[in-house]
This record gives structure tokens, C-alpha cells and sequence, in this order.
């Protein structure tokens, strides 16, 4: 990409804590170099006390780097007028639990400098995107943790940001959340916003992250693009429709293999994931309301009863 | 009738503004300065902050260039002094309070100034480029529904207790009543909406920074001076509003509660014009007689002795150097027709008895009222020529009138043309009890007199000197009270130039309780911008304690408490030596004193960090009845010196907040 698609940069960022007498305590973050560019959605990983909330806190300004720079909009993360472009959502939902969604919201737009007109424009529609129409009156300590997450979202979003930075934003949600909260950011990049986000959630990485950093002990280890880092070039995968697995075809695949120097390492169906499976159920249950799951009872060779063992085994009243 | 009423510092006033701000520019500049310099060594030092005063504020370096040559001036001059320069000695910085201000004193004022306006710069700067109302608004208002919805305000409810249940401890002396429930709900809501603000103050941010709250305010453009800002407008305007309501309900507590005898007789706030204390015959023109009581607030004169004649009589004296135009009204007390005008001189007087005197009497003393550009030798020859001129008059008029009532009018118009030549009054044989206020009207053509002397010869004082007073009020014990001692102070004899309604005297103490809660609210603020919430609420309420005793602790930061400092004062006690004897000058005595002259330097210092709490409770005015003037009072002695204090603590809060690691665990 372009010099210019630049959005956030660090150079040989650095950050130590120190204690009250100045004295080093921990190295957070040792000379990390990167770029995050305009429309990706970029994630930072890293194992717990690798510095993935460091390198976004110094991005805003919430600590102060040791040494080296950190650039937003080519401007020192020091600088507030940069936050005008950015919105952010902390890893817990830290807002005022004496307000409610309207107010919460209202309250963010206000510091935005939003008029009121705007601020209600705003509001309503950050309600509707987040799902919390129904609840926009109670106020935020009767919230779920999910729903004070998708809140919290709302007001990362009231200043329509160019910058989006995230802090695990799955956390606390569902798999429905999940799934919803991974579209939103999805739409977000397909807005042309940038998105940074930093998760434990590996699976939430693979399926969004355009780009990714992976740090440990505040040191970069990996740099790149999802596909890239996770491409590997010794294996090959074969997916095929249209046929069953059995004896001849297995023998007819070792051949072809075989004379290319390759062996079969697995040959199977595949299987779905458990985030998959868990949609289509709930979708099913909203489909067909009082739906349940039933065990099949069968009697066996002691008379005992025998689960079924189907999980497509289902009664509806 | 009030009992008497007592302040032991007089308001600043207007005249007293030059000095304090030199003073405050002194000592708030000299913090600057040296914070600016530790600054300095700090960034260069340890260059771990990453952000340099310089490059961040260019137009921060040319004052506090110019302020730190300032200050290496005054240490050239104390260098100069060591090195046994005695030219140097009239530059050198003065103590506080001297009348003339040396080169070293306007070296350290302008330096103080030049300091300050270095650390201001950058604040001036935000406040005019970046800092917004509409932020601070905002954050107000978030502060207002965190305390409302978190039910902090029912606090306030707790004020229903006291009106509820304080009737029960009020005594019912009619004299006594209004003074004692002012004193209730003065008393009641001062605790109260004082830890309301310090728990306010002191919590609020650091909540908000353990909660992470803050994160998602720092991370939108917000300068983190609003945050502060904010918080304190906020609760200064729930507190503001709260205050209101409660005094509100209190006045109708006190108004309902006071019965009809008390409220005729002490509903109102009068409007006193007090003179300068003078003594004649005493040791010192400034002090009366001790009569050994601790508390030195009045000093006494005595009444003729058999020694009469061989020393000179004691006098208080009471100058007036300006009285206002038109003073006089009519006295409602009199039983004539047409009522006489008079000016009103209220007075409360200690009595220290040296014998039983006689039960249930005062003491007899006589008051005299005259020409300012007389003095007390004149007096005596003036009383001398009216005496004699009276009796003259009085016989002619006893023989020329036979019909009494023509008579009686003719004594007065004697009494009336005498007063008018010589411009003199006298009030002999006046029974003054023991602290109690009482009155003494003197006519109106006296001060007519007076207004007409001013014309024909304007009072010019003698070269160095200033103008004698307009009106002087002499006070004597009469012979008829032998071996009696009067108790005065400046404030015990005034002149009663009018009366305000009470519940305006009311409202006007209750600013001076908002005072000192925005004080402390704003001592809250200021160091919970950096230490924890319960140190910060500590820290408020240490402040405010040793504010409550300042003026003691002034004493000794200024070596006037009696027996040294604290090292003089164990030596004395291990040695067993009286406090008041003077110690032998051993090396072991002077070593100590030396010890306790840095003792107090640092006191000194320490002094300038406290809150003169005393100056905002003006319950004392309300409760006796006196009126809080708009002026002096209110402006001059509280709101201009809670801005001047409060002011380095916003300076305080607008750095520490700015170089914060807000997400900085440590």
C-alpha cells in the first residue's frame, strides 16, 4: 500500500514502567515498528503481558512511550485533536453505569461538540445498529455484560470515526454477539474505516483480520497478512463435492500422490464448526418456537434405556 | 439586647489589597519558580518524561529566564550580606508587613510574578486555543447525575434532623434566642456540606480513573483540564444549589422558631462605623492596662484613684477620620412630639471589677464627643469653658423665664448653642454594664457642627503626619466608680449608621459558607488529580484543619508565641525555666534558637499552604446582629482571597493532570 494510506505508525515504540523513584519495573514494550493502513482491519495478538494493551494505550494517549514515536494521523499520540478521528471501545465497557443508553450516548456526543439535533440523529441510530431500542431507557448497571458491550460500542462510534480501535470487543458476547459484533466490524473496514483490535480470540482473528501483529514479552515476533502467516506451503488441502469416501478412491489418491512424491497425511469428511452449528440452531429454535431437544428412548439388551445418540433427534410441541 | 460582638482581625480591605497581592505573587511566584527549576533539573536529568518545557511552551522560556534572574539578584544581595557589604543591607527583602518595600522585595515580587506567568502561560494558551465550554458543560452535568443518582445528595436530608429535633436544646432567653439558632443551623450545615464536598471532590476522579471510566472521556478530544474543571463546576453547582435550598429552610426555621419579644429586639444587622483605639494615660497609646486575662482582645482603663492628679487619667479614644453626609434620624425612643434627631453610638464594654462595686450596677463613665483637632489637654479646657459659659447661660436664663416649660426650652437651646461653638458633647455619668450592647444617641446638630468646622477649616495634619480625625469619642471611668476597670476594644463602641433586614444578613453569611465549600471542594479536586481518593480526601481534610488554626500557627511560624520555639520550649521545660524569663545566651541556647529560626522558616513556608478558613464564617456577624458588608466582607475578604488560593491549586491540578498517565497502573 501507499505511504500515504498510512494511518497509524510506530517507531521503535517503546514503553517501561517505571516506579514512583524512577526505577525500571517491567519493559511493557521494546522498539516495536509498525503500520496500519487505511481500510484493514488489523489485529495485535499476544499471549497475557505481551504489551498488546500497551501499544494501544500509547496509541491514545493514555500512556506516555519510554522512548521512540507513535504516530496517528501523523500526529504524536499526545495530541488530543487526533481523537476527533478515533473512536474506542476498552476491553471492559467502562461507562457510567448511572446513565442510560440515551444519556450515555448523548453524554460521548456532547464532547464531540455534535449540536443537539445531531446528537438525537446520532443516538437513534446507534441504538438501532446495536440492537438496544427496547432497552435504551434503563440504565447501564441493569445491563448485561454483552449489552453494555454493544453500547459501548455505540458511543466508539458516535463521532462516525475514521480509526476504530477495539480492545477485545468480543469479549463478554455470545456466539449470536460474536457473530454480530464480527459482521459489524467487517462493514466497518467495508466503510473504508480502519479497524485495530486486539482479542485472545484466536478464531475471531482468523475470520476478520485482514493484517496481523503477533507480540510476546513486548517484543514484535510476526508481521503480515492472516493468509500469508498461516499458509502452509508443505501441506496440500484438497476439498472435492460430489463423492463418498471408500477403499478405491482412497488407493486411486495414494497413486496420484505417490508419483508426485506426496503421502496422505488425513482423508475424511470435514466437519463444520461448533460457532456454525450453534447459529443454525438458534436460527431453527427462532424458526420453529417450542422446539426442544428430546432423547430418544430405546430399550436395550438389559432393558436399560439407550440416549439417542442423533443430535438431530428433536420433538416440537 | 445582643451581647457583644468580636472579631480579633479585621476584614482586608481595599487599602490592605496592594500588600496581599504583593504577598501572594511573593509566595504563590516563589512555589512557581520553584517548580519550574525542579522541572527543569528533572527533564534534564532523567529524560524519561519525554516532553520538554521548552519545545512543548516556547514563550514559557523568556519569564522564567527573566524570573530566575530575579532570583539569583536576591541571592546576590544575601551573598553581598555575608561578604559583609553593608550597602546591600537596605535591599535586602523585608519581613512581611513592613511599611516600605526594598529592592529585594520588588526583586522577589517581580520574580514571583515573572514565575507565574511562565506556568500560566500554557494554561492562558489552552484556555484561549483548545479548552471549550460546551466539554466542561458536559462533564458539569455528568458529575450533577452521577451525585443525584448515586442518592449522595440525600445527605442534605439529614439537615431534617436538626430542624426536627434542636428546638429541644435551644435555650428560651428571649436575649439569646436568635444568636443560638443561628448558630444551630450554622453549625449543622457546615459539617454537613463541607464533608459533602471534600468526599465529592476527593473521589470523583480517582473513581473514575480505577474504574477506567476516564479512558473513554481521554480518548475523545478532551483536554484533561476539562475533566477537572468540569467536575469542580459541577459540584459546586449541586452544592450551590443544595446550600440554597437548606438555607432557605433554615431562615424558616429560625424566622418560626424565634418568638416575637426576641425577633423585635434582634432581628436585624446593623450597619456599624467603627473608629481607630487610641489610649491616653496608659503605658503604650496603643494598649490599655492588662489586667492579667489570657485573651488579649481588650486591654482596660481605670477611673480616678486617690492618687488623681499626681498621674494622668486613662482614656480610650475613638477616631473617626470621615463620617458620611447624613447620619442622623429621628429618635423613635423619645417620648416627645416631635421627635429629636440623633446619631446613634452603640457600645458593649468588658468591666473588670478590682471590688465587689454595687450589686446589680454597672459603672459609671462618662463619654464625651468632640472635634476631632481637639486633643485630650483641650478637651479638659474646652469642658472647663463650656461648664462655665453653661452655668452663666442657665443662671440668665433662670432669672429672665419664669414659665418652666419656656425655661426647659430655653436649658436645651443653651445646651444646643454651646455644642455648636465649641463642638463638644459630653454624656457624663452613663451606666455601663457588663457586656451588654448598649445605646447613647448624640444630637444631630453636633455632626451639623462638625460638617460646617470641616468647611470653614478643613483638617490638614502637621508635616508627616496624617489629618486629625473628624470625630473623636473619649471614654472615662467616673470618679463615682472608684477602683473599676472598662474592658475596650476597637470594635466594642461604633456608630450605628443603619439597619438591614435580618434574612439579607442571613443569605449574605451562608456566601461565606459557600466560600469555604468551594474551597474545600477545589482542595479536593486539586490533589485527587493525582493521589488516591481516600489520601486525597486526608490531605483536604488535613488542610482544613490546620487552616482552622492558622492564626496560631502563625504565632509560631512568626516567633511570637511565648516561650520560643519548639526546641527553646523543651529546653525551657527541661531546665525548668519560666517562659517568660529570658534565656542565658549558652552556645547550647543559641545553637537552639538557631534550630527553631529554621523551624519557623519552613513554618513560614507551610503557613502559605493552608486555607484561612476562619475569614468565610461570618456566622458571628449574623449571629449578633451586625451587618456583611457586599464590600469589604464579602468581596475583599472572601470571594478575592478564595480565588487567590484556589488559583496555584488550579495551576496544580491543570500540570499534574496534563503529565498524568491516566492508564499508568502506578
Amino acid at each position: 500500500m501507499a505511504d500515504q494510506d498510512v494511518v497509524v505508525e510506530t517507531r521503535k515504540l517503546t514503553k517501561i514502567y517505571r516506579d514512583f523513584w524512577g526505577r525500571q519495573k517491567k519493559v511493557a514494550l521494546r522498539a516495536l515498528n509498525l503500520k496500519v493502513f487505511r481500510g484493514e482491519i488489523f489485529g495485535l495478538l499476544g499471549p497475557n503481558g505481551s504489551g498488546k494493551t500497551t501499544t494501544i494505550k500509547l496509541l491514545l494517549g493514555l500512556l506516555f512511550p519510554t522512548d521512540g514515536d507513535a504516530l496517528v494521523f501523523d500526529q504524536p499520540a499526545a495530541e488530543v485533536r487526533k481523537n476527533e478521528r478515533i473512536g474506542y471501545l476498552p476491553e471492559e465497557s467502562y461507562l457510567y453505569r448511572f446513565l442510560n443508553a440515551e444519556e450515555t450516548l448523548d453524554f460521548y456526543g456532547r464532547l464531540f461538540k455534535l449540536d443537539a439535533a445531531t446528537r438525537r440523529k446520532k443516538t437513534a441510530e446507534l441504538i438501532d445498529l446495536v440492537n438496544l431500542g427496547a432497552d435504551k431507557k434503563r440504565i447501564l448497571k441493569e445491563y448485561s455484560k454483552g449489552m453494555r458491550q454493544r453500547i459501548g460500542l455505540a458511543q466508539a462510534l458516535i463521532n462516525d470515526p475514521e480509526l476504530v480501535i477495539l480492545d477485545e470487543p468480543t469479549s463478554g458476547l455470545d456466539p449470536l454477539g460474536t457473530r454480530w459484533m464480527k459482521d459489524l466490524i467487517v462493514d466497518l473496514r467495508d466503510k473504508g474505516k480502519t479497524i485495530i483490535m486486539c482479542t485472545h480470540r484466536l478464531e475471531d482473528v482468523q475470520d476478520i483480520c485482514d493484517r496481523v501483529a503477533i507480540l510476546n514479552e513486548g517484543e514484535l515476533q510476526e508481521l503480515g497478512s492472516v493468509r500469508s502467516l498461516l499458509e502452509d506451503v508443505q501441506r496440500l488441502e484438497l476439498r472435492a463435492g460430489g463423492v463418498q469416501l471408500n477403499e478405491d478412491l482412497r488407493k486411486d489418491l495414494e497413486a496420484v500422490l505417490a508419483k508426485h512424491g506426496g503421502v496422505i497425511e488425513f482423508i475424511g469428511h470435514p466437519t463444520t464448526t461448533l460457532e456454525d452449528l450453534f447459529l443454525r440452531i438458534v436460527a431453527q429454535s427462532k424458526a420453529h418456537p417450542g422446539r426442544r431437544y428430546l432423547p430418544e428412548k430405546k430399550t436395550g439388551p438389559a432393558g436399560k434405556p439407550v440416549e439417542a445418540t442423533d443430535p438431530s433427534t428433536h420433538v416440537s410441541r | 439586647m445582643f451581647a457583644t460582638f468580636f472579631l480579633e482581625r479585621d476584614p482586608m480591605s481595599w487599602a490592605d489589597l496592594p500588600l496581599a497581592v504583593q504577598n501572594w505573587l511573593q509566595n504563590a511566584g516563589g512555589v512557581a519558580a520553584l517548580a519550574v527549576a525542579l522541572w527543569c533539573i528533572a527533564w534534564t536529568v532523567q529524560n524519561h518524561g519525554r516532553v520538554n518545557p521548552f519545545a512543548a511552551f516556547p514563550a514559557f522560556v523568556v519569564p522564567a529566564v527573566l524570573a530566575g534572574a530575579c532570583y539569583l539578584l536576591v541571592v546576590l544581595l544575601f551573598a553581598g550580606k555575608l561578604l559583609g557589604m553593608s550597602f546591600v543591607d537596605e535591599m535586602l527583602p523585608t519581613p512581611l508587613g513592613a511599611l516600605r518595600a526594598s529592592a529585594g522585595d520588588w526583586l522577589l515580587t517581580i520574580g514571583g510574578a515573572l514565575a507565574l506567568a511562565a506556568v500560566v502561560w500554557p494554561i492562558a494558551h489552552a484556555l484561549a486555543t483548545r479548552i471549550r465550554w460546551g466539554r466542561i458543560w458536559a462533564i458539569a452535568r455528568l458529575s450533577v447525575k452521577d451525585a443525584v443518582r448515586n442518592r449522595i445528595v440525600l445527605l442534605v436530608a439529614s439537615m431534617a434532623i436538626v430542624f426536627l429535633f434542636a428546638d429541644w436544646f435551644v435555650p428560651y432567653k428571649p436575649e439569646d434566642q436568635v444568636r443560638n439558632y443561628v448558630r444551630v443551623v450554622y453549625w449543622s450545615m457546615t459539617p454537613l456540606f463541607l464533608m459533602t464536598a471534600s468526599l465529592l471532590g476527593a473521589f470523583s476522579i480517582p473513581t473514575d480513573v480505577k474504574s477506567q471510566s476516564i479512558h473513554t472521556i481521554v480518548t475523545k478530544p478532551v483536554e484533561k483540564f476539562e475533566i477537572v474543571a468540569g467536575r469542580f463546576l459541577g459540584y459546586a453547582m449541586l452544592l450551590s444549589v443544595g446550600l440554597a435550598a437548606v438555607a432557605g429552610l433554615s431562615l424558616i426555621y429560625v424566622v418560626r422558631g424565634v418568638n416575637p419579644d426576641a425577633a423585635r429586639e434582634s432581628y436585624k444587622a446593623r450597619v456599624p462605623i467603627y473608629g481607630k483605639l487610641t489610649f491616653s494615660g496608659t503605658k503604650s497609646i496603643d494598649k490599655g492596662d492588662s489586667v492579667g486575662r489570657e485573651w488579649e482582645y481588650r486591654t482596660y482603663i481605670g477611673g480616678p484613684t486617690h492618687e488623681s492628679g499626681k498621674v494622668p487619667r486613662q482614656y480610650a479614644i475613638w477616631s473617626f477620620a470621615d463620617l458620611p453626609g447624613d447620619m442622623a434620624r429621628e429618635d423613635e425612643s423619645s417620648s416627645e412630639s416631635a421627635k429629636p434627631r440623633s446619631v446613634p453610638f452603640e457600645f458593649a464594654f468588658d468591666i473588670f471589677r478590682l471590688n465587689k462595686g454595687e450589686e446589680n450596677k454597672g459603672i459609671y463613665c462618662t463619654f464625651v464627643f468632640m472635634d476631632g483637632r481637639l486633643s485630650i489637654p483641650d478637651m479638659d479646657r474646652v469642658q472647663k469653658a463650656v461648664d462655665d459659659e453653661r452655668r452663666l447661660l442657665q443662671t440668665k436664663a433662670s432669672k429672665e423665664i419664669a414659665d418652666p416649660v419656656e425655661r426647659q426650652k430655653r436649658l436645651k437651646a443653651v445646651n444646643e448653642e454651646l455644642v455648636r461653638k465649641y463642638g463638644i458633647f459630653e454624656a457624663p455619668g452613663f451606666e455601663v454594664s457588663d457586656y451588654h450592647t448598649q445605646t447613647l444617641r448624640v444630637p444631630s446638630y453636633l455632626f451639623e457642627r462638625l460638617a460646617e468646622l470641616e468647611k470653614e477649616r478643613p483638617r490638614e495634619g502637621l508635616p508627616g503626619e496624617d489629618a486629625p480625625p473628624m470625630l473623636r469619642v473619649v471614654v472615662g471611668v467616673d470618679h463615682t466608680s472608684p477602683t473599676q476597670m472598662l474592658g475596650v476594644a476597637r470594635r466594642d463602641l461604633y456608630i450605628l449608621a443603619a439597619e438591614q433586614p435580618f434574612w439579607i444578613n442571613f443569605l449574605k453569611g451562608i456566601l461565606g459558607m459557600w466560600c469555604t465549600i468551594l474551597l474545600v471542594l477545589g482542595v479536593a479536586i486539586g490533589c485527587s488529580t493525582y493521589l488516591s481518593g481516600i489520601i486525597s480526601w486526608l490531605c483536604t481534610v488535613f488542610l482544613f484543619g490546620a487552616g482552622l488554626f492558622k492564626d496560631s500557627i502563625r504565632q509560631l511560624a512568626e516567633g511570637r508565641s511565648p516561650g520560643g520555639g519548639p526546641l527553646e520550649a523543651a529546653f525551657r521545660i527541661i531546665t525548668r525555666t519560666s517562659q517568660g524569663a529570658p534565656l542565658d545566651q549558652t552556645p547550647t541556647a543559641s545553637l537552639l534558637q538557631g534550630g527553631d529560626d529554621v523551624y519557623r522558616w519552613w513554618m513560614r513556608r507551610f503557613l502559605n499552604l493552608l486555607p484561612d478558613v476562619s475569614r468565610h464564617d461570618l456566622h458571628q456577624y449574623v449571629a449578633n446582629g451586625f451587618d456583611i458588608s457586599w464590600g469589604q466582607v464579602l468581596l475583599t475578604d472572601n470571594l478575592i482571597p478564595l480565588v487567590a488560593y484556589l488559583l496555584p491549586w488550579g495551576i496544580l491540578a491543570f500540570y499534574l493532570m496534563k503529565f498524568r498517565e491516566i492508564a499508568n497502573p502506578r
